[in-house]
């Protein structure tokens, strides 16, 4: 029998946590309502007008961004939690695939499922602190995307290694959020630069790029290191 | 003066600091020592009786 | 029986001396009193340098970690262990001494400019691969694990330096290069010395902790020989 190509083995690893995903929304549902409730409690911290009346780019990257990286710390475990409690680790590194190809299924599926989730924050974001996303879409999207997969990319290895150890998302965040904070910089930069109706340019693109490298970086390293986290 | 008060406190921390680990490195090495000459003690008996 | 091993770390050890004890003479009487600051500006002459040497032992991390990972061979881990146990205690020293210095220069403890930032993540850093470490289930998980931050972390290092440069950078330039403040000449030289010296000295904790770790490494493998014999 011949060994999956590395495309095929991500896809079928993805296509397994996604539908897993379709058929219990377990760990979507679960994000979703913290996220919420993180946002909320934001909005209590600062007052509600205030947004406006400091500035919607000062305070309002900083809280969506701080509410997206505990959401992903919740996605990324749960994920992670899930092939723990169903034992499915042994299966998974027994199979005759290239560990990268285990690493990028689970990261394309976390990504997709964090993906939705920072889209729902977002617009709720627009929501309660009244900017106006219409006219931002498309650059605050990109800044979403390129920014996730910093956040996802490194979350997925790390969650793996909390939960080799039996921990959860404690351990996860205390990796974690140190070692992504330049990703947390960016995006919170970015965001706020496109917010302030400056869009991608000058100060704003460097970070994006930056922040490109970077996702490309980790992309490799945790290709190349995946198959010791996921060792007996 | 009182900058040179917190001066003497920061020198303070790095050397005992600085002590502090080189000590217990060396206290570990002594037990770590002890404990190793016990147990190769304890493997040449058990390889003579067995 | 002496074996050269010893030799040379008592050797190590005679040196390191000897320079620290120069080291503090040149800071406390040869280098001249700094215009601006005055005294309080001779803690630099140890902060600075010991926050190099917690990026020297970052980078011995990285060798270790990518030694394990390739060889398998505990020594590359207890190389990896005992950087991570130095770096821990430099980067906790720095973090320590430059808020003492802080309040009176400043007049706060802690800001959140670019240099004690980074700091204080790459602390954090050190302190998670010491939590992954005693979580593991055993000594190869441990390792293995370990390693495999430590790589990330290490190469993170000039990532998050830069970045957070970029998005503040208000550390007090008391030795800039070049243009603005010249280096006073009895200044550059003591500032030189300090920084051999406390490579010695790093030198030195490293290799008393690699020992350490190679006799419990010894200890464990004769636990495990004296179960299954």
């Amino acid at each position: 029998m011949s060994a999956p190509s590395f495309g095929r083995a991500a896809l079928e690893v993805a296509a397994k946590d996604l539908r897993l995903e379709w058929r219990t929304f377990e760990s979507l549902s679960a994000a979703f309502v913290f996220s919420l409730i993180v946002l909320v409690l934001f909005s209590f911290a600062f007052g509600f007008s205030a947004a406006r009346e400091f500035g919607v780019e000062r305070i309002v990257p900083g809280a969506v961004w701080t509410v997206l990286a505990f959401a992903t710390v919740v996605t990324v475990s749960r994920s992670m939690e899930l092939e723990r409690r169903r034992d499915t680790w042994t299966a998974l590194f027994l199979a005759p695939v290239d560990r990268g190809a285990l690493f990028t299924g689970k990261l394309a599926a976390n990504l997709i499922k964090n993906g939705l989730l920072h889209v729902v924050v977002v617009v709720l974001a627009a929501l309660f602190f009244d900017f106006d996303l219409l006219a931002n879409a498309l650059p605050l999207l990109l800044v979403l995307v390129v920014h996730a997969i910093g956040l996802t990319g490194l979350g997925t290895l790390f969650g793996a290694i909390a939960m080799r150890v039996g921990r959860g998302e404690a351990l996860l965040a205390t990796l974690l959020f140190p070692a992504a904070a330049p990703v947390f910089v960016s995006a919170v930069k970015c965001t706020a630069s496109v917010l302030a109706g400056r869009g991608l340019g000058g100060e704003a693109r460097t970070w994006l790029l930056a922040t490109i490298g970077f996702d490309l970086l980790y992309f490799l390293v945790a290709l190349a290191t995946f198959e010791f986290v996921l060792e007996e | 003066m009182k900058n040179y008060a917190f001066l003497f406190w920061a020198y303070l921390v790095i050397w005992l600091g600085l002590a502090g680990f080189l000590l217990g490195t060396l206290v570990r090495m002594r037990r770590v020592d002890e404990r190793l000459d016990r147990l190769e003690h304890e493997l040449a008996r058990s390889e003579r009786e067995g | 029986m002496i074996r050269t091993r010893d030799l040379a770390l008592g050797a190590l050890w005679g040196l390191t001396t000897v320079a620290m004890g120069v080291a503090i003479g040149l800071v406390f009487l040869y280098a001249p009193e700094e215009r601006v600051m005055g005294a309080p500006q001779r803690i630099f002459y140890f902060h600075v340098p010991m926050a190099l040497m917690t990026f020297l032992s970052v980078f011995v991390l990285l060798v270790g970690s990518i030694g394990y990972l390739w060889t398998r061979r505990s020594a590359w881990d207890d190389l990896g262990r005992a950087a991570s146990d130095t770096g821990l205690l430099f980067c906790t020293l720095v973090l320590v001494t430059g808020p003492i210095w802080a309040k009176p220069a400043w007049g706060v403890w802690w800001t959140w400019e670019a240099r004690l930032t980074t700091t204080l993540l790459l602390w954090l850093l050190l302190v998670g691969i010491r939590m992954v470490r005693s979580y593991a289930v055993n000594r190869d998980q441990g390792a293995r694990l370990a390693a495999v931050i430590g790589i990330v972390a290490a190469l993170d290092v000039p990532i998050i330096y830069k970045a957070v440069d970029w998005w503040r950078g208000q550390h007090p330039v008391l030795f800039r290069q070049g243009g603005g403040q010249a280096l006073a000449p009895g200044m550059s030289e003591t500032f030189s010395f300090c920084i051999v010296t406390f490579v010695l000295l790093f030198a030195l904790l490293l290799a008393t902790r690699y020992r350490l770790a190679r006799l419990e490494d010894r200890s464990l493998h004769a636990i495990e020989r004296l179960r299954a014999g």
